[in-house]
């Protein structure tokens, strides 16, 4: 058991968005989380990455509280959020050249090269991501799935944007993620059909 | 410490991509000292008692005028997210981007200062002095407007609350950094007020990126 999430509730501004919602995840699992817009699918992976305080109930990484263990849980996840993290002014290399320094992935040129190429977002690597459709942007900041070394993925509607094509080689990254003993919490409104995973799908409480 | 390299290089490599918005904020430094003369009586006695708060105020007025610039494009392209929950300490990210930032104005400003104060009629002894005071004042400005800009991150119409959060912030800045100014002008000793000001970036230094990087954590939430 790798994550649990333990009656936890949400709430945005003044609204409460769910309430206990209990999830445990295992090594090689994938989840989808499912709900409309507005449910709530966002703050859940917000919560469970850090950036957000859960209103009560806790969020728990191999067996420790992440608000209270913040250290033990740090560089353990890899959150995919909708804005790409790609500055407009620089080109997609030199965003992905930063960010996974940053965040302590793989950052050396050659595995960066790959990882763009695995996407097929080699192509307009070196232009300003100002310049580049919503698509090809979205590409670019999949490659970070290629060069992360976290164990727990936080996907927010990965394949926002991607065409059919793209649409597979994320679903074989996230199979090759999950076939290695990775965790996958992603929520999506494309259909994504995973290769050979056992694909669970959870419902956010009201 | 890679994490800091990384993003100070990020941001110093933007800093060349976006050199026209660079630019915008040195020219207004500029601006306001040279228009300033123009608006008073040609008595050179005059311009001189007043050149430490000229060039002072320019420089409070163009940090707040560029301070947005530091967390804001991270905020909405969702960079800002990823440096948060990154394994690397958040202090010393913020430090990262603030050394950037400040390599963009303040030392701009340290570099033409010189060249603003000696038309306003200072006395070339004086030089040294007067690039000191921004040297160690400018980094004040922007350590303590870090944490006024993640405070006020998350709020629309930011920009007054800003000002009003951190100008009284830098009320001691301009104090020593004048005062420095002045006494160097006169030919008066000069080491209180820069010893007061070398006290006030040790303090910046310190506590401001421990103070910003939590800031940020509420903005964000």
């Amino acid at each position: 058991m790798l994550l649990h999430i333990e009656s936890l509730s949400c709430r945005r501004g003044e609204r409460l968005l769910f309430r206990g919602l209990d999830l445990t995840l295992a090594a090689g699992e994938a989840v989808q989380v499912a709900g409309a817009n507005g449910r709530g699918k966002t703050t859940l992976l917000r919560t469970v990455c850090g950036l957000q305080r859960p209103e009560t109930g806790a969020v728990h990484w191999r067996g420790r509280d992440i608000r209270r263990d913040p250290d033990a849980f740090a560089g353990n996840c890899l959150y995919l959020a909708h804005e790409n993290a790609l500055n407009p002014d620089l080109t997609a290399r030199e965003n992905l050249a930063a960010l996974t320094r940053v965040m302590g992935d793989r950052s050396d040129a050659a595995a960066i090269d790959r990882a763009l190429a695995d996407m097929g977002a080699d192509a307009w690597a070196d232009l300003p991501c100002r310049s580049l459709s919503a698509g090809q942007r979205r590409r670019s900041a999949l490659a970070r799935l290629r060069l992360s070394r976290a164990p727990l993925w936080l996907l927010d509607e990965p394949a926002a944007a991607l065409d059919t094509d793209a649409r597979g080689l994320l679903a074989d990254c996230i199979g090759d993620h999950v076939g290695a003993g990775g965790t996958v919490l992603f929520t999506t409104h494309e259909p994504l059909t995973l290769p050979g995973i056992g694909l669970r799908i959870v419902e956010l409480p009201a | 410490m890679s994490g800091f390299w990384a993003l100070l290089k990020r941001d110093l490599l933007l800093l060349l991509r976006q050199r026209g918005e660079v630019m915008h904020h040195v020219l207004f430094f500029l601006l306001v000292v040279c228009l300033f003369p123009l608006g008073t009586r040609p008595a050179p006695d005059l311009l001189l008692a007043v050149t430490p708060a000229l060039l002072w105020v320019s420089a409070l007025l163009s940090a707040l005028l560029s301070l947005q610039r530091l967390f804001r494009p991270d905020l909405e392209d969702g960079t800002l997210e990823q440096l948060l929950i990154s394994p690397r300490p958040l202090a010393a990210l913020v430090l990262a981007k603030v050394g950037a930032y400040w390599l963009g104005s303040g030392l701009v400003f340290v570099l033409v200062g010189p060249l603003l104060a000696v038309p306003l009629g200072v006395p070339a002894d004086a030089i040294p002095v007067i690039m000191l005071t921004l040297l160690l004042g400018t980094p004040v400005l922007g350590l303590v407007g870090a944490i006024g800009v993640a405070l006020t991150l998350g709020l629309p119409r930011a920009g007054l609350l800003l000002s009003l959060l951190i100008f009284p912030l830098y009320v001691p800045v301009l104090i020593f950094g004048a005062g420095a100014m002045h006494a160097a002008i006169t030919g008066l000793p000069t080491a209180g007020p820069l010893y007061l000001l070398a006290a006030l970036l040790v303090l910046a230094l310190t506590l401001a990126p421990l103070a910003a990087a939590a800031a940020l954590r509420i903005s964000l939430e």
